[in-house]
């Protein structure tokens, strides 16, 4: 579903990511593990196309993304979900909008976004909060919506830019139940930390970046 | 959701959230009205100022006859003022005649009824008691004519000037006569060098001077008899290229006299031209300080709706990079920046259009256009040259609105060009 072949990307400053090369296929999820700095939000950046790739081959649902128009580029993120860190919601907008968002960014009729945000609020445990706004949650909630938001559109690729990084440890487990959910229904997940003792249990792949490269 | 379907929803919350920063967003749709009379204002001052001074010509010249040629029309007119009452002293003026009211096959609808308005209105009005002589009906109405209104027929009638007017007389006959045999005497001696605009009879005189000095010329203080003078208008011929070319023809109409050997003009004008040429250096200084202006009027509601749309994007950053992230078009991230510009731009000019209304309604166009028609005037009795008149409120205004709502467009179009890539 994703892969990564001689993947050279970076800033203008020269940082960034050098020669990388993995796969994640269906139903497959990743941890990306690294110190900060070492690349791993850089290597997401290059998957939903946040950065140009210099050179290499970089593969998301068989097409070949490294030479994207910008004007594709729109398309491409639709069918990525996306989580991160600080969540990235709309604040001046409820749960339920909150969520709704990529489906009318799709296009979709209003029938069948009420149908799938419904779905996705019982899925994360949200069940009677859609009409509440985000800063009315706490950090948890929160990260719960920012979940339901990147999978209420059933991505085939799931990013998630370390989403337990300002939540307690319990809560955090629970987020990584949320994205072991969204594997087993068929996404390709990679998910960057720096946690490692929360993850070491999980019998997943792991790829360890270090100054740009795969250690 | 259809194209459209969104593209209204996201027109209509534009202006939801151009409310939430409530202040910017009226500031700088009072900026954009207020840019937008001034550049109204601006516009009528120098187009009108402009054609005023291009109406000038320079090469006129002004006759006035003197009243001695009237004077062998003294019989027609004394057997016209007979019939007269004291106040009513003006044989030339178009007199009434109750005939005149009778319905004729060739009236329209519209005459028929106006000429009955009309009867019905002096019956009321001049037979009151013997207040007013019932002789008044076969008299001179022009002085207060009281049922001036009730007997003014539609504009595309033949009855000029109202229901039951007799348009002329033997004494205006004869003046009129007089007025042509002048102006002949003047371009016999002088065809070479001048040719005939106009003839100022004594009716024409008398409404120009209704027209000009918006009053009766019948008024109590210029007493009771007509002595306005006629006239004529000549264009001098490009012949006359110099002063003392224009000197002698001065000297040679003047001198004019008549079969009897009576000197028949009274005094002789032509535009001062240092006054003309001074008048028409000034247009390039009119047109280059309006186009200043004009172009600082609009460019002002352009950099403030710019810079209105520019905060709001700043203010708003984290979100427009979240819809980017979710694969939000470009189109449809710009969209509520330019809709906010066009709420910027239609209130604005909703709001100019409205002062200019209120100026219209108390009649600041009056007061602006006597402005221009005094300071450019190049003879002293306002009659050679053409006054500009004008309203406010006509089909141009929209313009206006359009001008502005397409500033706050582009302002916003930059802002989006500029901020949001």
């Amino acid at each position: 579903m994703i892969r990564f072949n001689n993947v050279t990307a970076t800033y203008p400053n020269g940082s960034g990511i050098y020669n990388i090369s993995f796969e994640v296929k269906k139903s497959e999820m990743l941890f990306l593990m690294g110190p900060t700095g070492s690349g791993k939000s850089t290597l997401l950046k290059a998957i939903y196309k946040g950065i140009t790739i210099d050179s290499g081959e970089l593969y998301v649902d068989n097409e070949n993304i490294a030479g994207l128009q910008k004007a594709k580029i729109p398309l491409l993120r639709r069918r990525i979900g996306m989580i991160f860190q600080d969540f990235k919601l709309l604040n001046d907008r409820s749960v339920y909008d909150n969520i709704a968002l990529p489906l009318e960014i799709d296009g979709i009729a209003s029938s069948t976004i009420k149908d799938k945000v419904y779905d996705v609020l019982d899925a994360v445990q949200l069940a009677g909060k859609g009409n509440r706004y985000p800063l009315e949650l706490s950090g948890g909630e929160q990260q719960r919506v920012s979940i339901a938001r990147a999978i209420v559109k059933e991505p085939k690729v799931l990013l998630a830019d370390e989403p337990t990084g300002n939540l307690d440890p319990n809560i955090s487990m629970e987020i990584l139940e949320l994205l072991d959910m969204a594997t087993d229904s068929g996404a390709s997940v990679i998910m960057c930390t720096h946690n490692y003792p929360l993850i070491k249990y999980k019998k997943r792949n792991f790829l360890e970046l270090l100054d740009g490269r795969i250690r | 959701m259809s194209f459209f379907n969104r593209i209204f929803c996201l027109f209509i919350q534009s202006f939801k959230y151009s409310f939430r920063e409530k202040s910017t967003f009226i500031i700088s749709t009072l900026t954009i009205s207020l840019c937008l009379v001034l550049v109204f204002l601006v516009t009528i001052l120098s187009f009108y100022s402009v054609k005023k001074i291009l109406s000038m010509d320079a090469h006129k010249l002004l006759v006035t006859f003197k009243k001695d040629i009237e004077d062998t029309c003294i019989n027609d007119c004394n057997e016209e003022i007979e019939n007269m009452i004291e106040i009513d002293r003006c044989p030339t003026c178009p007199s009434f005649s109750p005939n005149k009211l009778n319905p004729l096959s060739s009236d329209s609808e519209l005459e028929l009824i106006g000429k009955s308005r009309c009867r019905d209105c002096i019956n009321n009005e001049y037979n009151k008691g013997d207040k007013i002589p019932s002789k008044l009906i076969e008299g001179r109405k022009m002085y207060k004519f009281i049922c001036d209104e009730a007997c003014l027929p539609p504009s595309d009638s033949n009855y000029p000037p109202y229901y039951g007017a007799k348009l002329t007389n033997p004494c205006m006959d004869c003046v009129d006569e007089k007025c042509d045999q002048s102006i002949k005497y003047i371009l016999d001696k002088n065809s070479e060098m001048i040719s005939l605009i106009s003839a100022g009879y004594k009716n024409r005189e008398l409404k120009n001077f209704e027209n000009l000095f918006q009053r009766s010329y019948f008024n109590s203080y210029r007493g009771k008899t007509v002595n306005l003078p006629m006239r004529a208008e000549f264009n001098i011929d490009t012949k006359v290229d110099n002063e003392d070319k224009l000197n002698r023809l001065i000297s040679d109409v003047w001198a004019i006299k008549n079969s009897n050997g009576e000197k028949i003009v009274e005094s002789v004008q032509v535009f001062d031209e240092k006054k003309f040429t001074y008048y028409k250096s000034l247009v390039p200084m009119i047109l280059g300080s309006a186009f200043i202006t004009f172009s600082f009027a609009v460019l002002i509601p352009f950099f403030i709706v710019s810079n209105t749309i520019r905060l709001i994007i700043h203010s708003k950053r984290h979100i427009l990079s979240t819809l980017r992230l979710l694969g939000e078009r470009d189109f449809y991230i710009k969209l509520p920046f330019i809709f906010q510009g066009i709420w910027n731009g239609i209130l604005g000019g909703s709001i100019s259009i409205l002062c200019i209304f209120i100026l219209d309604l108390i009649e600041f166009n009056a007061a602006l256009y006597n402005f221009i028609n005094k300071t450019f005037s190049i003879d002293a009795n306002h009659s050679i040259t053409s006054d500009v008149q004008f309203i406010f409120m006509d089909q141009s205004v929209f313009l206006f609105f359009i001008l502005g709502v397409s500033l706050a467009i582009f302002g916003a179009m930059r802002a989006c060009s500029k901020y949001l890539d």
